[in-house]
């Protein structure tokens, strides 16, 4: 009897540091990769995403941590993975700024290699029509995204079109 | 010298006279004879037909002619000509040879004329095929025989005091080695006050074949009408008709079985001495041509089911089956298809088949039941399912004049989808005229009531070119414009009397556009007023009454849009546009203006106004522009001076805290998905 309760206590003492490491590392993973990116060592932070990813696909900052690895394909022009990648956001049913910004590189990147032309028409409304606004006073409403690796993401909504900037620099526009 | 002529010239004449009454005395007898047993024969053939039979006069012609004049069966002898059965002359031609050599009297020749049966009393498609041809086996065994029919009028349940027909002229002609050859023409018409009109241009046939035991073999009939011309063969065994061939739209071929027999002969000679050349049937390019047709038919007593008919009309394959039953009352279910680029192994199973289904009933004249027509259309970047379906009440289509028709039914509820989106119609009393006397332009002239109003028009198809275009306009007075939200979205929360023209052309692309103009009405519960009686607190504007609504439409391939709308009332007037694209995004930009009256009902809106210090304002204007999905717009007050003078008073961050406040309100009334 004396024995079980100790096997018990042991299993209970394991499993409890098991998922306080496995919320411990996910975390720590995250912002490590942060301060990498945020070091300008894009290769190595994205060795820590892409980590996370496959460690941890149940965590908070899975999909951050996507966006992360789709950005850095995008930028050393693996359009390809890039392309899964911000599919698998994409499909995610949550309406984060993630997924209006994987959007339009899902937009882009249909362009870059000839795929999804009969699909395009929608990434552009599910971009546009991503937020309803309402501008009594202001000319235009924003969404601003600061990604994993530190790139600036901002979507500015119009009463006609929306254009969207990657740190400051124009890199999308649509109009209704 | 006179007299010794005359002598032996009178005696000649009187020999000659002789001679003719002993040679024509037989017949005068027969011929008194016959028409004395005339009620007699008449009671013989009445027992075959369960009804009374009348026979005008009855006379023999020399040599073989058996004459029958005015006959009618099923009738009283006073009212012949409204018989179901009745000829003007039947002529039974008898063979000298089976009389003389065998002995036997046997009818080779019959010939009817002006000869009419009414089918309200025969039915004559209940017959069982099977017998027929075992008849006609039996009949023609080993003699040659002749049938020829003129003026034959075949004449269908009337409606309304009007009965469709058929008229046939027609020659059979059999041989002692069963080859049976006919030729002849059928006219579809109408026949009113025992007067026959057809309507379309006659269809000419000539069919050979031959019988083999209760199997009839087609070997080649041909059937004209206009220019389209139908080249078949095949066979009816029992029960079953099939069928193979083509049917051409070719004038050349078409007007090849109208020729004379003289011109026929002359050229039938040329050909000879042209046997080498190949003759190409072939097809113009713009027009229907039907090839690979396979037909296959079961005519069973009062039951016709087309079991596979297959063909390919221009290039795109089609499969037709259905059954047309024919007991007390006629029952159809036919169904159409086709499938373009699929094999045909796949195409029970294909769902971007184009399918036309139709089912009901016909009775009392009419024809009550549901069409479907179902089709992929490609819609930006997907296909999309497309259905239109009409369920009809009483729906009938009578021949009026040479190649017009009136179509006419007393319900309809039309059912248009296309993916998601749902239009529908209903229509009551429709009366229409069809005139298919042009060659190439086809019309069709209409009026019904549509709810509450009444909707008239003319459509017109020109057929010069494939494919077809067509044009339609027509005009809507006085109907209830709420009830019409069924095929204008925009209108569910509008409500008022709307007189409206339409316009609809599918070339170069189609495009249906008109206006219309809604009187003493009012707009009910719309989100956009109602935010705006919110926020300036003017409850007016939840139920905004007008005088007249106005505005031009346009729906076509790019979206729908709704162009120079002018609402006019004694609290608000509106102009603006509103369009909707075809990815279902709206642009809009709407002027408001507020009457005076209105300001001041408003304690809250005068405060304010007097704030702004424009107490005075005789109205005040209000400038909108929306955009986003049409149920959660987006939308932005535009520049004014109201707007400016407002956000001067505003203090600092008073702005972003009314709009979030706004932004709430308009996501807690839009239907926008989560």
């Amino acid at each position: 009897m004396c024995r079980s309760v100790h096997v018990f206590i042991l299993l209970v003492a394991f499993f409890s540091f098991i998922s306080v490491s496995y919320a411990f590392n996910d975390k720590a993973l995250y912002y490590e990769g942060i301060s990498y990116a945020k070091r300008g060592s894009l290769d190595f932070a994205f060795m820590i995403f892409d980590e996370l990813t496959r460690e941890f696909p149940s965590s908070a900052f899975f999909e951050d941590a996507l966006f992360a690895k789709g950005e850095y394909y995008f930028s050393i022009c693996d359009y390809n993975d890039a392309y899964s990648v911000f599919k698998k956001i994409t499909a995610s049913k949550e309406l984060s700024k993630r997924k209006l910004f994987s959007y339009v590189y899902i937009f882009k990147l249909s362009q870059i290699l000839n795929k999804d032309k009969d699909r395009r028409n929608q990434y552009i409304k599910n971009i546009l029509t991503f937020r309803q606004i309402t501008l009594l006073f202001r000319d235009s409403h924003e969404i601003n995204y600061l990604s994993p690796l530190q790139k600036k993401y901002q979507a500015v909504y119009f009463i006609d079109r929306v254009e969207v900037y990657v740190d400051g620099e124009k890199f999308f526009e649509a109009s209704f | 010298m006179v007299r010794n002529f005359s002598k032996p010239l009178f005696k000649q004449a009187t020999n000659f006279f002789l001679i003719i009454i002993i040679i024509s005395s037989p017949f005068i007898l027969l011929n008194i004879f016959l028409s004395q047993k005339k009620s007699g024969i008449e009671s013989v053939l009445a027992s075959y037909t369960k009804g009374d039979v009348y026979i005008g006069r009855m006379y023999f012609v020399f040599p073989n002619k058996l004459v029958f004049r005015d006959i009618s069966f099923g009738a009283l002898a006073s009212k012949k000509e409204e018989s179901p059965f009745f000829a003007k002359t039947v002529t039974l031609s008898l063979s000298l040879r089976d009389l003389f050599l065998r002995r036997k009297v046997y009818v080779s020749n019959v010939s009817l004329e002006s000869f009419r049966l009414d089918l309200s009393y025969y039915m004559i498609l209940s017959v069982d095929l099977k017998k027929i041809i075992r008849v006609l086996a039996n009949i023609i065994e080993g003699k040659e025989a002749r049938i020829s029919m003129k003026h034959a009028l075949f004449i269908l349940p009337p409606y309304e005091g009007v009965s469709s027909a058929v008229g046939l002229d027609s020659n059979v002609y059999v041989d002692i080695r069963k080859n049976i050859y006919s030729e002849g023409e059928i006219t579809i018409g109408h026949y009113h006050n025992e007067k026959y009109v057809h309507s379309f241009e006659p269809l000419l046939y000539k069919i050979k074949g031959f019988l083999e035991g209760e199997k009839f073999s087609i070997e080649s009939l041909e059937v004209s009408c206009e220019q389209i011309y139908a080249k078949l063969w095949g066979d009816i065994n029992k029960y079953i008709i099939r069928l193979q061939g083509m049917i051409l739209n070719n004038p050349e071929l078409a007007s090849s079985l109208k020729k004379s027999p003289f011109l026929k002969r002359i050229q039938g000679y040329w050909h000879k001495q042209k046997s080498s050349s190949v003759s190409i049937m072939g097809s113009s390019k713009d027009s229907f041509n039907i090839y690979d047709l396979y037909m296959g038919l079961e005519v069973l007593p009062n039951k016709i089911t087309a079991k596979n008919i297959d063909f390919s009309l221009n290039n795109i394959p089609f499969h037709l089956e259905g059954v047309v039953s024919l007991k007390d009352i006629t029952e159809i279910d036919i169904m159409l298809s086709s499938y373009p680029r699929q094999s045909f192994s796949s195409k029970s199973v294909n769902p971007r088949k184009t399918l036309f289904h139709i089912k009901g009933k016909h009775s009392k004249g009419g024809f009550n039941g549901k069409i479907l027509f179902k089709f992929i259309k490609r819609k930006l970047t997907k296909e999309v399912v497309n259905s239109l379906g009409i369920e009809i009440a009483n729906l009938s289509l009578l021949p009026l004049g040479e190649k017009e028709f009136n179509a006419e039914f007393d319900k309809a509820k039309i059912e248009y989808r296309t993916g998601d989106d749902v239009y529908n119609i209903s229509l009551s009393n429709f009366h229409s005229i069809i005139n298919l006397g042009d060659r190439y332009l086809k019309s069709v002239s209409f009026n019904s009531r549509i709810y509450d109003g009444i909707f008239k028009g003319k459509g017109w198809l020109d057929v010069s070119s494939f494919p077809f275009k067509s044009f339609f306009r027509a005009n809507i007075k006085g109907a209830g414009a709420h009830n019409l939200k069924g095929v204008l979205e925009y209108l569910e929360k509008v409500y008022g009397r709307m007189d409206s023209l339409l316009q609809y052309k599918n070339y170069p692309y189609s495009k249906f556009w008109g206006e219309f103009t809604i009187s003493e009405g009012y707009l009910d519960n719309i989100i956009f007023f109602n935010w705006l009686a919110k926020f300036f607190n003017l409850p007016v504007l939840r139920k905004i009454y007008f005088n007249s609504l106005y505005s031009d439409f346009y729906v076509d391939e790019k979206g729908s849009r709704l162009e120079n709308i002018t609402l006019k009332s004694n609290d608000v007037n509106l102009n603006g546009y509103f369009r909707i694209s075809n990815n279902d995004l709206v642009s809009s930009r709407i002027s408001l203006v507020f009457s005076e009256k209105l300001l001041n009902s408003s304690a809250k809106f005068k405060r304010l106004l007097r704030m702004l210090g424009k107490e005075n304002a005789q109205k005040v204007n209000f400038d909108f522009q929306l955009s986003g999905l049409f149920n959660s717009m987006n939308f932005k007050w535009l520049e004014s001076d109201f707007k400016n003078r407002l956000k001067n008073l505003m203090p600092q961050g008073m702005e972003r805290a009314i709009e979030n406040r706004i932004e709430k309100v308009i996501e807690s009334i839009s239907q926008r998905e989560k």
